[in-house]
């Protein structure tokens, strides 16, 4: 890389636009975004789960492999361009030729890999694809990573630089266009002429309450007030979903910029990030991008000569997940107990520190950038339905593909389920959860829907942050509600007592259908069906009572799963059955005579004393006194246990 | 200690709120937990009551006020983990060090704890010792990567 000062007027130039045509500008940018090499690049996913796949250890074994064979390579670590089950992803680019990429390359595929692409002799088991580019040579029998199905469902804007380059690199992103958005505002536009363009383009704030983002910024426009704060929700707690974290791993100037463009709309002079601790990998590349962004003076004073001052603070949160709720979120920031806060005054009246406050949550402002850059026609020219622009979805849970994505607003889930997740029939999934434990449980029957805050609303299903879990016959549904509930009740401040209590209610009802007491007589069912029948009530006057939206929507996973599986919640109750064989309790456990050697090992560790039978003969199990706990089955050498 | 505790409280403004959180993440880090001595000089520097310091800092479960093990494994259940077994590998680690979830073995080594999502759901079921994220968790890799903990001791 040239010195900082060079650098630096490279970046005024691109931003200020005094360019004209440069030849010496072209070259940077060319070199910058990899699109002129003199030697191989190669290129390592390296946010999260590229880490967790094994990339550190890939790295360290090619970076060796290059010194043992003296081959002159340049090694950079990129984000990830999404197919997580992909990961650890490592691509090459050699001069002249496309760049290609290849998947699951752990440390000790490395050299065959290497070796195959050095010596035109490819390992296509491992291929992804290539990036056409008209400038260079293709991989002959290669396809072109953007025709695959993951890639070509999705409309990638946020995402478009997505594993291409290094996230904190700020001269690559400027390269690639980056900061031009926020330097139009602050040379040409004024605040109210931000708000507009926002509220022009209807965009619905991404955090989960839809509320269009225009209005809330027009209101904390009006407002007059020495001091305003603009504050970036990226605490994402809710179980099953890493969008947030994806995001800022892979796009963190995104982030900065769209939180610039935000405080210069409101007259926020200080922004903050609230991040969850555990997020360290994304803490530590914005942490990286925002010292980049303070060098290079897009944050700080007079930035561009415009007059403009602005600073951002990085606040990490303490992981709770009512912490995300604006008002506990606010109350954290200022060092109290995280707990919301009663509306009105909204925070855009009344916030940090009592001034106006504008929350928003990391994908809305992700978002800000291109809709100021191209206009509120451009934006709304995306979208099928209702909702325009895209959203980004997190895919996990029992799929083949785990990914991160973004679709166009309107995408049906049958879609995302066929090209992104890639299941070639949905008989497989059972259900899917999205957004979370306040969101909803979905059944196939309802897969057609499409992405689409008012629709799904009218469906009374919430989309959430768009973490998307899938459930196959293996998953339990009344486990999964109880499993959701006992998310929620640990994670009630207890402020309102319906929800503090209600949730620990009814999450022992749940627990209720799925343990069994032995020698019932017929109250016990009874009971359990009166406790369902409670939790319909209950679940009213929890939703009606509490002040946020945690425990307004704790009974949803509960009501979801029994609209949409009554027929397992019943076989719990009445039967006391678990067809997925998940409740411990609703297992009955069988000695096969044939298979039982009399070992005697079972009969001595039964905790219950249920096992009789003399040494060297078929043991049996008294079903009276067992209590299913399994460890019989577990310590039986011969597999002469079974599980009904 | 004292000293460490107040390197890190050199590093931010005083009477400046906004920190507490931070800073408390940051002792904790520092020092395994939050010492009362700790709260003290907190209090002091940011210019609030340590009493209430101590109600802020209970109220996460974040934060804890006891000394804690060198290795602290925490399992995601997380739903997507929870799904994939998250509950056979806590079965597993409570069997191997004989010791139940929350608790610390009787050599302040290891301490097993859950933790609801990891954020890294792509990769089920995952956990992470100190920072570092591991999956494909058999009973082999597990027990592999305590070997690797316990070596790294020595
Ligand atoms: C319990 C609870 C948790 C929430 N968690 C988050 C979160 O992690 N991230 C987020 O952006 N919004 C979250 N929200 C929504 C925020 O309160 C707020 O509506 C949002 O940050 C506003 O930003 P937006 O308009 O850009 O969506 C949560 C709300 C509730 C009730
Ligand atoms: S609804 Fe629940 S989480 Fe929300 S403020 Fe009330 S007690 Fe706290
Ligand atoms: S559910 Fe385990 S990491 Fe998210």
């Amino acid at each position: 890389m040239k010195n900082l000062t060079q650098n630096d007027s490279y970046v005024k130039n691109i931003l200020l636009g005094k360019n004209g045509k440069n030849s010496l500008l072209e070259e940077t940018t060319s070199i910058l975004t990899f699109r002129k090499n003199s030697k191989p690049i190669i290129f390592i996913g390296s946010a999260t789960c590229g880490i967790v796949a094994g990339s550190l250890e890939t790295k360290l074994t090619l970076i060796e492999y290059l010194k043992e064979r003296q081959i002159d390579a340049e090694v950079v670590e990129i984000g990830c361009s999404c197919p997580c089950s992909f990961e650890p992803i490592v691509e090459v680019k050699l001069p002249g030729k496309n760049r290609i990429s290849f998947k699951n390359i752990t440390s000790d595929k490395v050299e065959a890999v290497l070796d195959g692409l050095f010596n035109n002799d490819l390992q296509f088991n491992n291929v992804i694809g290539q990036y056409f580019d008209e400038l260079h040579h293709p991989w002959e029998n290669v396809i072109n990573i953007s025709d695959l199905p993951f890639f070509s469902a999705q409309k990638r804007i946020l995402l478009k630089n997505s594993g291409l380059y290094t996230p904190e690199n700020i001269l690559q992103y400027v390269a690639t266009g980056g900061y031009k958005s926020f330097a139009k505002c602050i040379t040409q536009y004024k605040p109210q002429d931000i708000c507009n363009i926002v509220e022009e383009s209807q965009l619905e704030g991404r955090g989960g309450g839809g509320y269009q983002t225009g209005r809330k910024w027009n209101a904390a426009l009006q407002i007059a007030a020495g001091q305003k704060y603009l504050i970036c929700n990226a605490n994402e707690s809710d179980t099953g979903s890493f969008i947030v974290r994806r995001l800022i791993e892979n796009h963190p100037h995104l982030l900065i910029e769209g939180i610039a463009i935000a405080s210069f709309a409101i007259g926020a002079s200080k922004a903050y990030v609230f991040i969850r601790n555990d997020y360290n990998k994304a803490i530590e590349v914005l942490s990286k991008a925002l010292q980049q962004a303070k060098e290079y003076e897009l944050i700080g004073s007079n930035i561009l000569n415009s007059g403009t001052n602005f600073s951002i603070v990085l606040v990490q949160s303490a992981g709770a997940f009512v912490c995300g709720e604006e008002t506990a979120l606010i109350n954290s920031i200022a060092g109290k107990r995280g707990m919301p806060s009663a509306k009105p005054p909204f925070p855009v009246e009344s916030g940090l520190f009592d001034f106006p406050t504008v929350v928003n949550s990391a994908e809305t402002l992700c978002n800000i950038p291109s809709i100021i850059l191209n206009g509120p026609d451009w934006f709304k020219s995306f979208g099928k339905l209702n909702s325009f622009g895209t959203k980004l979805i997190s895919i996990a849970g029992k799929t083949k593909t785990t990914g991160f994505a973004e679709i166009e607003m309107g995408v049906s889930i049958t879609e995302v389920l066929e090209n992104i997740a890639g299941f070639e029939s949905q008989e497989e999934i059972k259900a899917l959860q999205i957004g979370g434990p306040n969101g909803s449980c979905i059944p196939p029957s309802l897969f057609s829907i499409p992405i689409d805050y008012q629709l799904m609303k009218d469906k009374e299903i919430r989309m959430g942050s768009g973490g998307i879990v899938l459930f196959d016959d293996t998953t339990c549904m009344v486990d999964l509600a109880k499993h959701y509930m006992k998310f929620i009740k640990n994670e009630s401040c207890g402020k309102c007592i319906p929800c503090r209590e209600g949730t620990r209610k009814m999450f022992e009802i749940l627990e209720n259908i799925t343990i069994s007491q032995k020698n019932e007589g017929g109250h016990e069912t009874l009971d359990r069906f009166k406790g369902v029948m409670q939790i319909e009530s209950l679940a009213n006057v929890i939703s009606d009572t509490s002040l946020c939206g945690l425990g307004k929507y704790s009974p949803n996973p509960f009501l979801s799963t029994l609209k949409w599986f009554r027929s397992e919640y019943e076989e719990h109750i009445f039967d006391r059955k678990c067809k997925a064989g998940v409740c411990q309790h609703l297992k009955s456990y069988y000695i096969h005579v044939e298979k039982c050697t009399g070992c005697n090992a079972c009969a001595v560790r039964c905790p219950a004393n249920a096992i009789l039978g003399n040494k060297l003969q078929p043991h049996f199990i008294l079903q009276e006194l067992c209590t299913s706990c399994g460890i019989c089955f577990e310590i039986c050498k011969f597999s002469s246990i079974s599980i009904q | 200690m004292d000293n460490l505790i107040e390197l890190i409280l050199l590093k931010y403004p005083k009477n400046a709120t906004e920190n507490i959180i931070e800073i408390l993440l940051q002792i904790q880090e520092a020092e395994g937990f939050i010492s009362a001595q700790s709260i003290i000089m907190l209090s002091e520097h940011v210019g609030v009551q340590s009493s209430k310091i101590y109600s802020v800092a209970s109220f996460y479960d974040q934060f804890v006020f006891e000394a804690r093990a060198k290795f602290i494994i925490r399992v995601c259940s997380g739903t997507s983990c929870y799904i994939s077994g998250s509950d056979t590998i806590i079965s597993f680690l409570e069997k191997e060090f004989n010791i139940r979830i929350g608790e610390i073995t009787r050599d302040h080594v290891f301490q097993i704890e859950t933790k609801s999502c990891l954020g890294a759901c792509a990769q089920s079921p995952v956990l992470e010792i100190n920072g570092v994220f591991y999956s494909n968790l058999t009973p082999q890799r597990i027990r592999q990567i305590i070997h690797q903990c316990k070596s790294s001791l020595q």
